[in-house]
């Protein structure tokens, strides 16, 4: 009905333009208007057709409802607890009374008296009493051989019975009777519960039919929970999966990630799709973002075999993979015919197939993964914001996948940073070295998307912050380190690959860019400098070299963020840089003052020392904020 | 309200009381037909949500070692859980409680030695469920029959197909009869 009021309401809409620009006379408008049965006066739909009454709080409804409640519960506690002495022949009678009752009210409102609302209360009351019947039938016999059939039994007699009288409440009732009977079977059972899909798909197309967009998003990701809970049930411990099923799921979700965003994307022309084509859209980024991060780690793996050959006790994951591919290149091609622009989704695609194919030792995977990580970050970025059209999940998820990898690439190397000791600043160094990278993408994609507004300032941020914390942990004394040179083949491969696609982003955005250079060339200088300390650290090397380079590295780049923030007039940057070059000044004094002072000595001189740095820099600080409100003020 | 649905709603409303009526006139028609067996059991005391308060009965038979009674010669594949046993039961002359004698998956092998054939299935414990697990109660009455668990013991009914239900529970040798 409100579709069709739209309709009506844009076709009053056109005929006025037409009749404005000559098209048709006031006689011809009245003609086709006439045609669609809409009132001639109108102007606006809802003036004379049939009104759209928004339904306000009724105190009668109120009451009504919560009486209902309160008998349903009411019967709850009564017929469960309350009716000892009772013959079962006489149970038996008074549960098929109240069933009778509940429904036969509930018809005659309904169908004699007309009285929609208090029908179809009575008649979810009398679908709760269907319940409560299963249940004292089943205390009358002590029947327990498995307590969920009585749930299956009342969801799919809810179910049936709402599907006839299309009651919205009963569907979701019968939906949620479902889901426990899913959750129950799963997780007490170890049931995969395989006949779920079959109310979930009715689900879909009855609240399609009724337009409801709450509950298809419902039924969407009710269907994605099964998805996941029957192929973990097939890797499961209880289908004894060995290491090979396993990876092969986890390699299943490369394809399932792209074809989740694609079928989002197609969804999202139709307007009652909309939400759950977002839920289909968010998980498919999710899903294709946990196998790369949990693979792109240098862990051997137990059965280096290929996926591609379709190996015994992978088929059933690598026949979903290859249909999962198909489909989403049969929907890239179908986008492309509707006149949209896939790009966004064919990396995944391509690199997905390049996964599955590539074989599983650890440096084929490991450059893979990374090479891969490095191209979706890039074009998933690049695509959502210089593509025209409506691409506001991707441009958001598109961050939360940069995001995402990027703190988990920063604490994973970090840690190992300090549970692998001698190998601290190439961890540290490969951290900085990646996150340079990351830093080049997000400003060459700022450059590419021209005049679309692009958030590129939460990325800098966080790459900036991120590399700033990591130069701090590296400027303290770090003693005996192995030269990197004699560090797995892995390791040195992966440094090289980064460092290559950093050189190349440098030389793209130096070609690129004619001003604004100057964050370029202080993260250049910060990648120098660190990634030759990588390559000279050793032995023999003392830790003050080490120590040297990465302090020098915190004293450019805290001066060249107050010098960039008077250059962007940013007193946040002002504020940040001033906190980062205390915290660097007061822990090498605590480095050099520790051991050579008294505790009492140390702390007084320490105390009127920061009362004078503290006066200085706080005068320093506000002179140049009172500079940034003069400028201000000249630029008013 | 569509005149059809005037129509299918009632019909609708029968098959949801023909299956109510079905599940009572099947465990009827177990009570009747079945063989009794009487089980010695080790009761607790929970309660259910739905159905208020019941007790748990965990039968001799429910924790049977299969690698101490017969199983049918070639069946050397492990149950799994989830999966469908059948329990023959025999009736030691020396004891009123049934026993478990042999098991297999199969229930016509069973049948060919034994009379009364129990059907059960694994569960996650590695424990037999058969369906008789649970003895509904007036609220407040499980407490009373907890303070005696030792001397429960509990009439099933045994179907030749091996569908079984409780007939009775015995506390003490008197017969619990809540109505």
């Amino acid at each position: 009905m409100a579709e069709i009021r739209e309709m009506l309401q844009w076709l009053i809409n056109e005929v006025n333009i037409w009749i404005k620009k000559g098209i048709i006379t006031p006689e011809q408008k009245e003609q086709i208007l006439k045609l669609y049965k809409v009132p001639l006066q109108a102007d606006r739909i809802g003036d004379n057709v049939a009104p759209r009454r928004k339904s306000p709080i009724n105190l009668a409804r109120v009451i009504l409802v919560l009486a209902v409640i309160c008998i349903a519960v009411g019967l709850v506690i009564f017929y469960a607890a309350n009716w000892r002495k009772m013959p079962p022949g006489l149970k038996m009678a008074q549960v098929l009374l109240l069933i009778f009752s509940c429904y036969g009210v509930s018809w005659y409102l309904l169908f004699v008296k007309k009285e929609i609302f208090a029908g179809r209360l009575i008649l979810m009351l009398g679908m709760v009493t269907f319940g409560i019947g299963i249940m004292l039938v089943a205390q009358i016999y002590h029947i327990s051989s498995h307590p969920t059939n009585g749930l299956l039994v009342w969801a799919i007699g809810t179910l049936l019975l709402s599907a006839v009288m299309d009651e919205e409440w009963g569907y979701y009732m019968s939906l949620a009777l479902f889901i426990i009977w899913d959750y129950w079977e799963v997780v007490e059972y170890g049931n995969p519960a395989y006949f779920f899909i079959i109310p979930l798909l009715i689900y879909g197309v009855l609240f399609y039919r009724r337009g409801n967009r709450t509950g298809l998003t419902l039924t969407a990701t009710m269907i994605l929970v099964y998805y996941f809970q029957i192929n973990i049930h097939w890797i499961g411990p209880a289908v004894s999966a060995n290491d090979l099923t396993k990876k092969a799921f986890m390699y299943m979700l490369y394809g399932l990630g792209p074809m989740l965003m694609i079928a989002a994307k197609l969804m999202r022309s139709d307007k009652t799709m909309n939400y759950s084509a977002n839920i289909l859209s968010i998980t498919g980024w999710v899903v294709f973002l946990i196998p790369l991060l949990s693979l792109s780690w240098p862990f051997e793996s137990t059965d280096p075999r290929a996926l591609l050959s379709f190996p015994e006790g992978t088929r059933l994951q690598s026949t979903q993979f290859a249909l999962f591919i198909l489909i989403s290149a049969a929907g890239c091609l179908y986008l492309r015919r509707k006149g949209e622009n896939p790009l966004i989704f064919i990396p995944f695609t391509a690199i997905a197939v390049i996964l599955f194919i590539v074989p599983d030792n650890t440096t084929a995977r490991m450059v893979s993964t990374h090479t891969a990580i490095v191209i979706l970050i890039a074009s998933s970025l690049a695509s959502a914001y210089t593509i025209p059209g409506d691409w506001n999940v991707e441009k958001a998820m598109a961050f939360v996948f940069t995001i995402s990898i990027f703190i988990v690439k920063w604490i994973g190397l970090t840690a190992s940073a300090f549970s692998d000791n001698e190998y601290m600043i190439a961890y540290l160094v490969g951290f900085i070295i990646f996150a340079t990278v990351c830093f080049l993408i997000n400003r060459l994609v700022n450059d590419l998307s021209g005049q679309t507004p692009y958030p590129s300032l939460i990325l800098d941020v966080i790459t900036s912050i991120a590399i700033w914390l990591t130069i701090y942990i590296a400027s303290f004394k770090i003693e005996d380190q192995t030269s990197i040179f004699d560090a797995d083949t892995v390791v040195i491969v992966m440094i090289f690959l980064f460092i290559t696609l950093a050189v190349i982003l440098y030389m793209a955005l130096l070609s690129r860019l004619k001003e604004k250079r100057t964050i370029i060339y202080l993260s250049m200088i910060i990648f120098i400098a660190s990634g030759l300390t990588l390559f000279i650290a050793g032995e023999g090397i003392s830790w003050i070299c080490y120590s040297v380079v990465f302090n020098l590295l915190l004293l450019i780049a805290t001066g060249a963020a107050i010098y960039y923030s008077t250059i962007i007039q940013s007193r946040m940057l002002l504020n940040i840089a001033v906190c980062a070059f205390i915290l660097h000044i007061g822990t090498r004094y605590f480095d050099l003052f520790w051991d050579m002072l008294s505790g009492s000595l140390l702390f007084i001189i320490t105390g009127v020392i920061g009362l004078a740095g503290g006066y200085m820099l706080e005068k320093k600080r506000r002179q140049i904020i009172s500079a940034f409100d003069s400028a201000e003020g000249d630029h008013e | 309200m569509n005149n059809y649905r005037k129509i299918i709603m009632p019909f609708i409303v029968l098959i949801q009381v023909a299956v109510l009526l079905f599940m009572a006139a099947n465990q009827e028609y177990i009570l009747a037909a079945g063989e009794k067996v009487m089980l010695k059991c080790e009761p607790i005391d929970p309660r259910s949500l739905f159905s208020g308060d019941y007790v748990i009965l965990n039968y001799e038979i429910t924790r049977t070692k299969l690698d101490t009674i017969t199983l049918k010669p070639g069946e050397k594949q492990p149950f799994r859980v989830n999966e469908t046993i059948y329990i023959a039961l025999e009736k030691p002359e020396s004891s009123e409680y049934w026993r478990a004698a042999a098991a297999s998956r199969d229930i016509h092998w069973l049948k060919s030695m034994y009379k009364t054939v129990i059907r059960g299935r694994i569960d996650r414990y590695r424990n037999i469920k058969f369906g008789v697990e649970d003895y509904f109660v007036p609220q407040y009455e499980g407490i009373n029959i907890e303070k005696n668990l030792d001397n429960v013991r509990v009439e099933v009914s045994v179907m030749p197909d091996g569908n079984s239900a409780i007939s009775r529970l015995f506390l003490g040798g008197r017969e619990m009869r809540f109505y």
